[in-house]
């Protein structure tokens, strides 16, 4: 009763802010995470990622896309492994949106931790953004709690619990804003090489100015590995 | 050019996105008979045998225990994992409630001067690199010996009724390019008599 006090609390918290002078956004976010092994100590992950928005508002500040199809994101990482928990990456990321292409140079250091019943993985990513001749940079801190539905480990044909909280520091225009993700989802395990994940993502942008805006996405996640 | 002007073209929208995503998803379903069947649940404590239950009863007495069971290409078994004055305990029956083994986790520090030198001994001359991250003691005998022992011997006692002991460890074996687990069987008297790679599960999900 507790929790489920505390989960209403937290809506309650997050809708009444957003009703207030902030603008919101929502929609869905679907994904296609594939990984390529190349050998014992490189792999190749690519994902593709789209962002359909459903609505935005209020109508006075936001940008009134409304029901439209945003953007799409081609991502790819070559990861070197450090062991089998541990990898540093390199990665680029083209961006399409309304026409416009977007670059982005991605840099990571990921971290896993098996524990008894659940996994924690630390990622920690700078990347370099360059969108109409301007750049823009973030480092970014994202805390990954997974946790099987039954047993002790995740098991092929179980469902899993996963939450990311990521922290996103960023500079650009020559001013630093800070943007938050917390995102809870419910996932299942076809096998070792496959997953399916859906869940909230609910992201806050421009916490530090005071055009804050609120994103919540309902993310769909395909993971593979080849 | 032409694949902007597609993702742009608001007609396509929702649905696209969906066609998509279908369209690369579909192939990669895998069937169920391609996957080794091997997979722990948790289970209720009504559906564990009798005789399990009374062990554990008797011999962890007023502790929460949690009960697993587990499937596997050699059969079933179940399980019951506890804490015990300050140990994880982990206690095997096969599925009629027959005691196959207790697994007690401990520090590897807490072993015998004498056993902890010739794992080391080991471990130098096969690893390039290494750090010991779980022990654990195997215990085997009659149920009325195993009962005793845990009920009243302390941690320091119980390494006597040892039958091996189980180590996982983080390192670089000399036959790799990078640093995996492993885990190491252990004799009594400190030899190593099987090792074995530990295969992780897939990460990109949480890294990506």
């Amino acid at each position: 009763m507790k929790k489920k006090g505390l989960l209403l609390g937290c809506l309650l918290f997050v809708f009444l802010h957003i009703s207030g002078q902030d603008r919101y956004q929502l929609g869905i976010i679907p994904q296609i995470n594939n990984e390529f092994s190349l050998g014992d100590r490189y792999e190749l992950n690519s994902k593709i990622e789209m962002r359909q928005l459903l609505k935005d508002g209020p109508s006075d500040i936001s940008a009134q896309k409304g029901f439209h199809f945003e953007r799409s994101d081609f991502e790819t990482i070559l990861n070197r492994k450090l062991s089998s928990l541990d990898g540093i990456g390199l990665g680029y990321l083209l961006r399409i949106e309304e026409g416009q292409i977007i670059h982005r140079f991605i840099q990571q250091f990921a971290h896993v931790q098996n524990k008894v019943g659940f996994r924690l993985a630390h990622r920690f990513r700078g990347d370099e953004t360059l969108e109409d001749g301007a750049w823009s940079f973030r480092l970014r801190y994202r805390l990954s709690f997974e946790k099987p539905l039954s047993g002790l480990q995740i098991d092929p044909h179980e469902f899993y619990l996963k939450i990311n909280n990521e922290y996103l520091p960023t500079y650009a225009e020559k001013q630093l804003d800070i943007e938050i993700r917390l995102l809870v989802s419910l996932g299942y395990n076809f096998s070792e090489k496959m997953r399916l994940e859906s869940g909230l993502d609910y992201r806050a942008e421009n916490i530090v100015a005071k055009n804050t805006e609120h994103q919540c996405w309902l993310n769909l996640g395909w993971f593979h590995s080849f | 050019m032409i694949l902007i002007s597609y993702l742009n073209d608001r007609s396509t929208r929702f649905v696209s996105t969906l066609l998509f995503f279908l369209l690369f998803c579909l192939p990669y379903v895998e069937t169920k008979g391609q996957e080794k069947l091997e997979r722990e649940y948790r289970i209720s404590v009504d559906k564990v045998p009798e005789k399990a239950k009374d062990f554990v009863k008797n011999t962890y007495s007023n502790t929460k225990v949690k009960w697993y069971k587990e499937e596997s290409f050699s059969g079933f078994s179940v399980e019951a994992k506890m804490k015990w004055k300050g140990q994880l305990h982990s206690v095997e029956f096969d599925t009629l409630g027959n005691l196959q083994d207790v697994e007690v986790a401990i520090d590897f520090n807490d072993i015998s001067k004498a056993n902890q030198e010739r794992v080391h001994a080991y471990l130098k001359a096969n690893f390039q690199h290494y750090k010991i991250s779980k022990t654990q003691l195997q215990l085997k005998g009659p149920p009325a010996q195993l009962q005793r022992i845990i009920t009243n011997e302390n941690q320091a006692q119980l390494e006597k009724f040892a039958i091996n002991y189980e180590l996982v460890v983080k390192g670089r074996h000399h036959e790799d390019n990078i640093v995996h687990f492993y885990e190491l069987l252990v004799d009594r008297k400190g030899a190593v008599i099987n090792r074995s790679k530990i295969v992780e599960r897939a990460v990109n999900h949480l890294i990506f």
